[in-house]
């Protein structure tokens, strides 16, 4: 029994809350007590368990539980606390003694009476009598998992014998006695206690505290204690978050924080940015990505990738008003607050982190078989795909009949030209991070660099970047600090990009490279000839066979794609400085002046061996031969911001801080360069354009300025009530003088309810918190200029007299002075509470957002003359849930599992468009022209935005529902619906759709929502395992409930297009044939008219290993010789699995994404599997 | 080394202080910026090179290949309809294409005219609106604005001709918000184009002056007079007392003594593909130039979209010739009128992608190629793939003549002057003299027949026909259709034809399906739908009926 007493020099000076904490403590321990104690009355036994309970309750008890009375000296023990009790069935007797053992009381029982009184000879030194001294003791910390901890307190409870670990983390200590309890104490890890015993080496192992209470979150404009934020806050672990093998840190966020939807832009082209979209989208129109405050620096569309996330110290998601209004004017989409490491105090730490490994396909398609090929281009072509492919069949009355040629079954064994497989390589990541970091208290520095290199998986197509960033903070007095912070990029990225068309117009599909992959002809029908070799159809720059009238000329894609040159380059140089005076004690001033350049280049070449370049003798709608052309972005920023800061504590239960400030902004864009045709000496690449003609010159150039103030009062009453008011007022040049300016209030509350003695009392439960906040805030996402009318000098706006021709003048742009902010308001409930010690954390959010003043690009009747126009008009309201669930699962000395579980839903609704208008609907232009006329999406009033709009999928025409009016002529029975043909042409096997209105035409009034675009959920699971120096994280990401167009089964599902000798999935082989009635697949030309339908939409859920890393921390004993502090090794994966009914290559997937056009799959970039071998050193 | 840091820190304080003054002061214009790259309209049309450059804008319209190309670039003779019972799209049937009828009112053909229509009304507008405060000559600024205001009324014209009920806005758009327009009516549309195009004649420079087909001259502005007043005679709104005006204006044109037709009937079509003009005969055209690969970009689809297929000869060029001629007006040409196989390619290049061509048999009738607009014919080199040079000719002194025999028939019937002018334009189809001393001689071989001019009606019957061997594909066919009232009989009767002859051959299986959709038409195909889009947007229209 071990009795541990806190009062033993009794504290007379309490202040009146902390006695009215402990009362109410005390009641409830006692009651507590008396429950534990009612069995054990008749035995005479008294039993007790508590912490921190009063003596005076102690002996109440004890005598009520005995039947004593009690006698005693209030004034002499009324303050005298005890630490940890628990007796269990002890006599009184027992007891007695042992509450009162290193009191200074003494005791006697008589009769029914226990007396108990001050002790005559007071025990000074408990221990002095009991001690024996011992040998030194000597030990090392760690982390779990086996980290070396140096650096970290060992003391000896209750005494001033001390000392803190060496760099192995091991530590020393003499005159220890035997019975000491050994104090373990490190930042940011759980206090440890351990009792020596008779122990000689003691080693210790500390776990992670994660929800300490000196946790501090970088938000706005400060950072704050966790414990006592007031808003809606996500924190991403950054140690986790870096485990992942990718370029970019948001390549890594998707799954890690509740409400934030994170997805590829479009595809996984490599060095392409990442759509994050928190809490739903609220523009229909325009931008819906979050702010960036990159070392405080507001920033929207930042280059995320040129940040090493290897120098991401932390990452904060502002989701609620409250957190973001702050940022007033921008913030209505969120904001994302990242901090880059700096120094710190102590010797240079110099780290260096490497990976190097393979990236490949997670999928490809399967094709048709070279015999189901030429099956299907004899049933399509008849007679003239015979005498290709199968000339022994053809009547020998034929032309082409050749009793020798092959027949359809000589293709059995003929092995396809694989396209998929010569596009597709095993591509290869390398990522090399190096840093530097420390610092004095008065100078601390961090240099870093790092080198990126990925060739992906598409021949010629990879991305590299080179990055390198440096910090310096100097303190110059006590009141005076100053520092300054520096990164630049060189980002390269290369290759045809395969979501995007690479012909001329934008309606021919035949330049999108995968189409032209899947689509290339798999045979020649010249296999097992004796000239025919391979190579003919691998490496000539066109199939020969095909070139006949009426076939769609394609370029071998292989070809193209080794010759494509397009490179992206990107030089960005961003810099920030800071300067805080200390005016008073109270008063802060910051004053910070940030610079950003973002230059980018364009480079695109067409040789004559590309879809684009190629001659006109090879493709016929290239008149403007080898060409290409160059393009330039530059943007150039400039941020001041000068901000007090006033903290006070008053009755020390009184804390404020409030904060004002102003800022300014810059932004300048520029636009040049130009393009060139029919260049000759292309074996110069991009540098022959000088020689080709001039085709058209960019040069563009806009500006826009933010002026804005802002103040923020923080008011907290003991941690437990918290209030947080901000107001913030931006004026932007992006509108007209009247409506400059923009307010944006906000508020928050929070209850600390686990400070309230009530929740106290619940064991289990270690803290909890009550958030409501509520908070306008803004979106100006619109061109710099979009209030103002604009003429517009375009080429294509010409006209010719006499046969000169003219430039001409066309209205860009009807005015709209009115124009101003877009508003949210957002609600967000929130309730945060622990148990069990904080090892399990839920987070529970409630919010609604609705935007108001849409800035929506409207749409106008052409009776104006303009086709859209900015405009304030139309609501959006996004509501949801987000959950999020840590979980210390297992956590001992040995082996820790630690989990985090977060879920959002998130619930999209337009409630007002456009003056009256009740839906939008939207096409997808680069497609089949045909169907690219058709509105693929819908946005009604009442739905979410982007619903998949189209035709009702109703199987095939059977011949069930045919008269057939002569042997083998088959007409339509009245009673059914024709499917867009003309009833006459439809037959047996044709696709047949839903006839909606029952007018027995299937036509445009048969459309209705056939898909959602948007998820009913998504989510990420991470587990954490630690054992014996291994480290194990295992990340599961998912998105339910979305639909996805696959626009590619639309063309290799039936050939819709009608193309010659052109292969289709293999799905196709079992298409619907008279012995094969297929109500799925129909039959060969039986597509209808070319229209979207529900066929080909798909569940797009999935559930994605996203990021595995299983790392070894090599021990100690090998690394002194070394001279290396800490090693480890590793391998991890980026998504090694997926989950999924989605029968496309990638379910993560929205070519030509925005929020009116999501989830549209046609020849997209697949992400790749990656797997990388890491090394990872500390000197 | 104390006072020296205190010295840093007065000067760091008085630099702070500095700062936030500088920034306070200069707050006033800190958000106050000005575009650089683009020019707003009040800096525009401020002098005759800008007021240039904007009329350019709006003659554009007509040859714009933005925005679905809806009109004489591409769409409009080749997706609408427009060639009537002239000939037909010959591929489909499809949904969206307002000339078979499978179509409705969310097709983006339907929208697309519209829009570039109301956006050169627009365009118009404005440069009323801003030409008086334009620096420059007063003489060239009435010139601008009389294009400006026919150019405007065309396009009204166009509009009411295609879709029979429509707004009419006379004002520029100035606000993004309540531009909901209920429609005029159609006599108000009509009374404003004539209006407007009445006093552009008296400001607008003659043909002569001019020179050229591309530019509004004063016989293009009487001779679109004549063809508005006799729409506006004919239906739906029957009012036959513009027929006068019809007359008088087409009288105008051609007591002009400006025009004369053409002796070559195949030299009219020419000089349009060979960036030549003969503003005698070919009085206003839509001009089109170069091959796209420089800038400006001004080069159309005609020859391309309606053409001889060819798959891309170089000395050819491409062809997808879209429509095929119809067997009724091929069996309209009496023999010896070379107009038919002009207006009917006699051949077909064969293999499609050479030069040669190969003769079609006499049985062939059903599906020739429209032969108006060769590709043959460019000068322009080398020649794009899908673009052309090749102009559309608006109005031709042949259709004036017609005209004016068409409303003197509806007023005094087949006067002297009617038959005469009527048979001017057989003459020169059939290669005769037609200046009026020969006219006084009767050709039984190209003049009227005495059945034919026996009486209103008769006289009537064979302006249509003859309207049609002179102006097929020209854009006019559908409109004259409605205006007689036979559209929807006409449209059935050329179904029914390829459905049931089998002589001289019988029309190939494709030609009848798609007949087989052109005999869906119904009374409500006379107009076009109000656009979709337009009715959702725009609450006070009204959709025309059946739609």
């Amino acid at each position: 029994m071990n009795l541990n007493c806190l009062g033993k020099i009794p504290i007379y000076k309490f202040h009146c809350s902390q006695i009215f904490r402990l009362m109410r403590l005390t009641i409830f321990f006692v009651i507590l007590g008396t429950l534990l104690s009612t069995a054990k009355t008749y035995s005479q036994k008294v039993s007790y368990k508590g912490e921190y309970v009063l003596l005076e309750k102690v002996l109440k008890d004890l005598g009520k539980q005995s039947g004593h009375h009690l006698f005693y000296k209030y004034n002499e023990i009324k303050d005298v606390r005890i630490r940890n009790i628990a007796l269990v069935s002890v006599d009184l007797e027992t007891a007695m003694k042992e509450i009162l053992d290193d009191l200074p009381f003494e005791y006697k029982i008589k009769d029914n009476t226990i007396i108990v009184n001050k002790s005559s000879k007071p025990k000074t030194n408990v221990y002095a009598e009991r001690t024996k001294v011992q040998t030194p003791i000597s030990g090392t910390v760690r982390g779990v998992g086996g980290r070396i901890l140096p650096g970290a307190t060992v003391s000896v409870k209750n005494t001033n014998i001390s000392t803190i670990t060496n760099q192995e983390g091991v530590f020393q200590l003499t005159n220890v006695p035997s019975d000491a309890v050994l104090v373990v104490s490190f930042l940011g890890y759980e206090r440890q206690e351990i009792k020596i015993g008779n122990r000689q080496t003691i080693d210790v192992v500390l776990s992670e505290n994660e929800t300490s209470v000196e946790e501090v979150v970088v938000i706005g404009y400060g950072t704050v204690d966790k414990k006592d934020l007031t808003g809606s806050v996500g924190i991403v672990k950054v140690e986790e978050l870096t485990k992942a093998p990718v370029a970019s840190f948001d390549q890594a966020l998707a799954g890690r924080i509740a409400g934030v939807q994170v997805s590829a832009a479009e595809d996984g082209q490599p060095g392409s940015g990442m759509n994050i979209v928190i809490r739903g989208a609220n523009s229909l129109t325009q931008d819906n990505s979050p702010l960036y405050v990159i070392d405080g620096f507001p920033i929207e569309n930042p280059e995320n990738a040129g940040i090493n996330p290897d120098d991401i110290e932390s990452i904060t998601v502002l989701k609620d008003a409250s957190a973001t209004a702050i940022y007033g004017s921008r913030a209505a989409n969120g904001v994302i607050v990242i901090e880059t490491k700096k120094g710190n105090v102590g010797a240079p730490v110099i780290t260096l982190n490497s990976s190097v490994g393979p990236q490949m396909t997670t999928k490809t398609m399967e094709m048709l078989s070279a015999y189901e090929f030429v099956k299907y281009q004899i049933e399509r072509y008849g007679d003239g795909g015979r005498a290709r492919y199968t000339p022994a069949e053809l009547d020998p009355s034929h032309a082409s009949y050749d009793p020798a040629g092959k027949i359809l079954e000589s293709y059995r064994n003929v092995q396809a030209v694989d396209w998929q497989d010569e596009l597709f390589q095993t591509g290869l990541t390398q990522i090399h991070n190096f840093s530097v970091r420390g610092g004095t208290k008065e100078t601390k520095y961090s240099i870093s660099g790092a080198a990126f290199d990925q060739e992906a998986i598409v021949i010629n197509t990879g991305y590299k970047r080179y990055q390198t960033r440096i910090s310096l903070d100097q303190t110059i007095n006590k009141k005076f600090k100053v520092g300054m912070n520096a990164n630049y990029s060189y980002q390269k990225g290369y290759g045809q990009i395969l979501g995007r068309t690479s012909a001329t117009s934008s309606t021919t599909i035949s330049g999108y490279l995968l189409y032209s992959v899947w689509g290339y002809r798999p045979v020649t029908g010249r296999e097992g000839d004796d000239n025919y070799e391979l190579g003919d159809i691998l490496d000539g720059i066109v199939d020969e066979d095909v070139d006949d009238a009426s076939s769609d000329f394609r370029i071998n894609p292989l070809v193209s794609a080794r010759n494509t040159l397009r490179d992206r380059y990107t030089n960005n140089f961003t810099t920030n400085a800071y300067a805080t005076y200390d005016i008073t004690k109270n008063l802060v001033l910051k004053v910070t002046g940030g610079l950003n350049g973002l230059m980018i280049r364009n480079d695109a070449f067409y040789n004559s061996k590309t879809v684009r370049g190629a001659p006109v003798e090879l493709r016929p709608n290239n008149i403007n031969g080898v060409n290409g052309s160059i393009r330039n972005n530059r943007r150039f920023e400039w941020l001041n911001e000068n901000i007090l800061t006033y903290t006070q504590r008053f009755n020390k239960v009184h804390r404020l801080e409030v904060l004002g400030g102003m800022t300014l902004q810059s932004r300048r864009n520029t636009q040049d360069g130009f393009a060139a045709n029919q260049v000759p000496n292309e074996e110069l690449g991009i540098y022959a354009l000088a020689q080709g003609l001039p085709l058209e010159n960019y040069i563009g150039a806009s500006r826009s300025t933010l002026q804005s103030y802002f103040t923020r009062v923080n008011y907290n009453y003991k941690s437990k009530y918290l209030l947080t008011a901000t107001m913030r007022a931006d004026g932007s040049s992006k509108f007209a003088p009247s409506n400059r300016w923009g307010y944006f209030p906000s508020g928050a509350f929070a209850w600390s309810m686990g400070k309230e003695d009530f929740m106290k009392g619940i064991a289990a439960v270690s803290d909890a918190k009550l958030r409501i906040s509520y908070g306008v805030t803004g979106n100006n996402r619109v061109s710099d200029f979009a209030y103002l009318p604009a003429a517009e000098w375009n080429d294509l706006a010409s006209y010719s007299f006499e046969n000169i021709r003219y430039f001409g003048l066309n209205m860009d742009r009807l005015s709209n002075p009115k124009l101003k902010w877009e508003s949210t308001g957002q609600l967000d409930i929130g309730y945060d509470i622990s148990l069990f010690k904080n090892r399990v954390n839920f987070v529970f959010d409630w919010y609604r957002k609705t935007t108001y003043d849409l800035l929506l690009n409207a749409q106008l009747p052409y009776t104006t003359g303009y086709s859209t126009a900015y405009k304030n008009i139309g609501k959006v309201r996004n509501e949801g849930l987000e959950f999020t669930l840590n979980t210390v699962n297992i956590r001992n000395n040995k082996f820790v599992w630690e989990s985090n579980f977060n879920i959002s839903f998130n619930k999209n609704k337009i409630m007002a468009l456009n003056e009256n208008q009740d839906n939008m609907t939207s096409t997808i232009s680069a497609f089949v022209s045909r169907m690219a006329q058709e509105p693929l999406y819908i946005a009604e009033v009442g739905a979410p935005a982007a619903m998949f709009y189209g035709l009702v999928w109703d199987g095939v025409y059977q011949y069930s529902d045919f008269d057939e009016i002569s042997s083998g002529v088959y007409r339509l029975k009245l009673d059914v619906p024709d499917n867009g043909d003309s009833r006459t042409i439809i037959q047996p096997g044709d696709i047949k759709y839903k006839d909606i209105n029952g007018d027995g035409v299937v036509d445009a009034n048969d459309k209705t929502v056939i898909g959602n675009g948007l998820p009913i959920h998504m989510g990420g699971f991470t587990n954490n395992f630690s054992y014996k120096g291994f480290d194990l994280n295992v990340l599961f990401q998912w998105s339910y409930g979305n639909d996805l167009m696959n626009a590619n089964r639309l063309i290799f599902e039936g050939n819709i297009t009608n193309v010659h000798h052109f292969n289709q999935y293999a799905s196709w082989a079992d298409r619907w044939t008279p012995e094969n009635p297929s109500n799925t697949i129909h039959r060969v030309g039986g597509g209808g008219p070319q229209v979207i339908s529900s066929r080909t939409i798909e569940d797009g859920s999935y559930l994605r290993l996203k990021t595995i890393m299983l790392s070894y921390n090599i021990p100690q004993s090998f690394l002194k010789r070394a001279k290396i502090n800490t090693l480890s090794v590793n391998v991890a994966s980026q998504n090694l699995w997926t989950w999924t009914n989605y029968s496309g290559m990638d379910p993560e997937v929205s070519v030509h994404n925005s929020v009116l056009t999501p989830g549209f799959d046609f020849s997209a970039y697949p992400h790749a599997r990656t797997l990388v071998f890491g090394l990872k050193a500390r000197f | 080394m104390v006072t020296i840091k205190r010295n840093i820190m007065k000067t760091l304080k008085s630099l702070f202080a500095v700062l936030i003054i500088l920034i306070g002061s200069s707050c006033s214009s800190f958000l106050e910026t000005e575009p650089e790259d683009f020019l707003s309209p009040e800096f525009f049309y401020n002098n005759e090179e800008q007021i240039n450059t904007a009329l350019v804008g709006i003659y554009n319209k007509m040859s714009d290949t933005r925005n679905g190309a809806p009109l004489y670039s591409s769409a409009y003779f080749t997706f609408m309809g427009t060639e009537g019972d002239d000939g037909f799209y010959r591929k489909g049937p499809e949904r969206n294409l307002p000339g078979q009828f499978l179509y409705n009112a969310s097709a983006p053909h339907v929208a697309n005219l519209w829009r570039a229509l109301y956006e050169g009304v627009n365009l118009a507008n404005i440069m009323l609106e801003k030409l008086d405060g334009a620096d420059m000559d007063d003489d060239k600024r009435e010139i601008v604005r009389g294009e400006t205001l026919f150019l405007r009324a065309y396009y009204f014209f166009l509009l009411i001709s295609n879709y029979g009920n429509i707004p009419l806005p006379l004002k520029s758009t100035v606000t993004p918000d309540f531009n909901e327009m209920e429609q005029a009516s159609p006599a108000r549309v009509y009374q404003q184009i004539t209006k407007d195009m009445e006093k552009a004649y008296g400001l607008v420079p003659t043909a002569t002056q001019v020179g050229f087909g591309g530019r509004v001259n004063k016989s293009a502005v009487a001779g679109i007079l004549a063809r508005v007043y006799l729409y506006w005679a004919g239906e739906p709104i029957k009012d036959v007392s513009k027929y006068h005006n019809a007359r008088d204006w087409a009288f105008t044109v051609i007591s002009s003594g400006e025009h004369e037709l053409n002796p070559s009937f195949d030299d009219v079509f020419r000089r349009l593909a060979a960036d030549e003009y003969d503003i005698k005969e070919s009085i206003w055209e839509v001009e089109f130039y170069g091959n796209r690969t420089d800038r400006p970009r001004q080069a159309g689809m005609l020859g391309n979209y309606i053409g001889i297929y060819n798959d891309n000869h170089p000395q050819i060029g491409n062809s997808n010739a879209n429509i095929w001629g119809s067997g009724r007006l091929y069996q309209l040409y009496k023999a010896g009128d070379s107009r038919r196989d002009r207006t009917l390619a006699p051949f077909i290049y064969s293999p499609s992608s050479s030069n040669i061509e190969s003769p079609l048999a006499a049985t062939a009738i059903w599906t020739r190629y429209p032969g108006k607009y060769r590709r043959s014919e460019e000068t322009f080199l080398p020649k794009s793939t899908g673009y052309t040079p090749i102009n559309f000719p608006l109005l031709r002194y042949s259709d004036v003549l017609l005209m004016y025999a068409e409303a003197e028939n509806e007023i005094n019937g087949p006067t002297t002057d009617a038959v005469k002018y009527f048979n001017m334009v057989r003459r020169r189809a059939f290669g005769f003299p037609y200046n009026d001393a020969a006219l006084l001689v009767p050709n039984p071989v190209s003049d009227l027949e005495d059945d034919d001019k026996s009486d209103k009606l008769s006289f009537l019957l064979a302006i249509q026909d003859e309207r049609s061997r002179e102006l097929a594909f020209e854009c006019l066919r559908k409109y004259d259709l409605v205006r007689w009232g036979i559209y929807v009989s006409s449209m059935k009767a050329l179904s029914n034809l390829y459905l049931t002859s089998t002589t001289p051959s019988t029309p190939s299986a494709q030609a009848r399906t798609v007949a087989e959709a052109l005999g869906m038409i119904t009374d409500r195909h006379k107009l076009l739908p109000i656009p979709t889009h337009e009715m959702m947007l725009n609450r006070k229209l009204v959709q025309n009926p059946g739609w």
